[in-house]
């Protein structure tokens, strides 16, 4: 189910001397994934605290479990075990998660700087709608969609993430997509419809 | 509405939404070409597509305020190692107040991610111009004195919210391992990454490393917010003068905006 082609040659030593027991091999690891991996479960279950929960028992798991690597990539055996973590996480709690709503306003996009207060205003409030948007969609389209636009995985890797064919994930991301835009177009004045924009 | 069914023979949503990903075949996608250029309902639902997955794209990747680590070896449970960038400082008193005794773990190598330092809480009042996590202290340091907190943070005199910290996962190093440099510019909106100089030095000869490629802004926050960087070096692919091994400082530079210039040396050893 894997792609059989790891896409980033530099893990293949650094997995090889982890299950050979090398610590500090997969301290490097976790250095490499800890913020894509911990942003998924951050849109996938909305607190911090639980998605750093969930990063920390992931990267755990893949420690312990990694003598039982053999071809698979890397990073998308790691992401499965978030994923079901995620999955456990929902179970567990009974309700889909809940979006950050502190301090969320506050942190502005990589590399972005937004010096002036509006414009940080405007920001922050595009970034909610956008998160409560994520945060309605069933948490098999929201993994899907998390994994493309957020972590930026490629259709195949997903599939292999989730364990479902790529027509599946193709179907997914489309339909969570579509989703999202439906809701984000009930805030007009924050999302102007393409069709508006071109008249 | 993107998620009716299509009403002519143009794309499917999902063949629409593959498209913006690069995930359709040659042929499929070519497909979707010639059609929307005829097309402009179907050019005005791509478009709308594109859209919101550029909105989704656009969302703030976060930094982990916890440093993820493994326990020590035959150890299952592990304790946290919460990273609250915003109170460098205060930590580091922490550190000093309580030494790094309490702060290692018991029993094993102490190998965590590059991100672990015990910095919790917010700013200190009581701020010094410079303080320092405490060196390697031998008793407490494996062979490569594998220090859970090698930090240094200096502050700016005249805005004690101006702070600049840098860390490294360990006092001392093999001369075939590699580095790990976090660091945290406190208190200043315009913070970017381009004013950050790092130079591994011994002596007057030193070595500019490469700038961090992996930082982000969270901010601004009443004091200012936090820009966090991250870079991993591998000594061997250093321009270090033989004999590679010795006593080192990884000096961190900041000049911001205003000119104003924070400097933060941190002792790092080379063994052979």
């Amino acid at each position: 189910m894997f792609p059989s082609k790891d896409k980033n040659p530099d893990d293949r030593d650094l997995v090889s001397r982890a299950r050979r027991g090398d610590r500090e091999a997969f301290t490097q690891l976790i250095v490499q994934y800890q913020v894509p991996l911990y942003n998924m479960a951050l849109r996938m279950v909305g607190g911090r605290e639980d998605a750093a929960d969930i990063s920390q028992e992931a990267f755990l798991r893949a420690w312990e479990k990694i003598r039982t690597l053999r071809d698979a990539p890397f990073k998308s055996w790691l992401f499965q075990i978030a994923a079901n973590l995620c999955y456990d996480h929902f179970r567990r709690n009974r309700r889909y998660g809940a979006m950050p709503d502190e301090e969320t306003h506050n942190v502005i996009g990589l590399g972005i700087a937004t010096p002036d207060p509006q414009e940080r205003a405007e920001a922050g409030e595009r970034n909610r709608l956008v998160r409560e948007s994520i945060e309605a969609l069933d948490h098999d389209m929201r993994i899907a969609i998390v994994l493309r636009d957020v972590n930026g995985m490629a259709y195949d890797e997903i599939a292999a993430v989730l364990r479902v064919p790529l027509g599946t994930v193709k179907s997914r991301i489309a339909r969570a997509r579509a989703q999202v835009q439906e809701r984000l177009q009930q805030h007009p004045e924050v999302f102007p419809r393409e069709d508006a924009r071109a008249e | 509405m993107p998620s009716e069914p299509r009403q002519h023979d143009g794309p499917t949503l999902e063949e629409l939404s593959a498209f913006i990903d690069h995930e359709l075949s040659a042929e499929g996608r070519a497909s979707v070409e010639d059609h929307i250029a005829g097309c402009a309902e179907c050019r005005t639902r791509l478009d709308g597509l594109r859209q919101t997955t550029q909105a989704i794209r656009g969302l703030p990747m976060e930094t982990p305020r916890r440093a993820f680590t493994i326990p020590p070896e035959g150890r299952r449970s592990w304790s946290w190692a919460p990273v609250g960038w915003l109170g460098g400082a205060a930590a580091a008193l922490l550190v000093i107040a309580f030494g790094i005794q309490q702060l290692h773990v018991p029993g094993g190598t102490g190998i965590t991610s590059g991100t672990s330092m015990n910095y919790s809480g917010s700013g200190s009042p009581n701020k010094t111009t410079e303080q320092a996590a405490p060196g390697p202290a031998s008793s407490t340091l494996d062979r490569f004195g594998a220090a859970a907190n090698h930090a240094r943070t200096v502050v700016d005199p005249r805005n004690s919210h101006r702070q600049l910290t840098v860390t490294t996962d360990r006092a001392a190093y093999p001369a075939a391992g590699s580095m790990i440099v976090t660091g945290f510019l406190d208190g200043d909106p315009s913070a970017d990454i381009s004013q950050v100089r790092l130079v591994l030095r011994r002596g007057s000869y030193g070595v500019q490393l490469s700038q961090p490629a992996d930082w982000t802004f969270s901010g601004p926050d009443p004091y200012g917010g936090v820009l966090t960087f991250q870079a991993t070096y591998v000594f061997s692919r250093l321009p270090l003068v033989d004999p590679r091994s010795g006593s080192y400082a990884l000096v961190a530079t900041w000049t911001a905006a205003d000119g104003t210039t924070l400097i933060a040396e941190l002792p790092v050893t080379i063994g052979p």
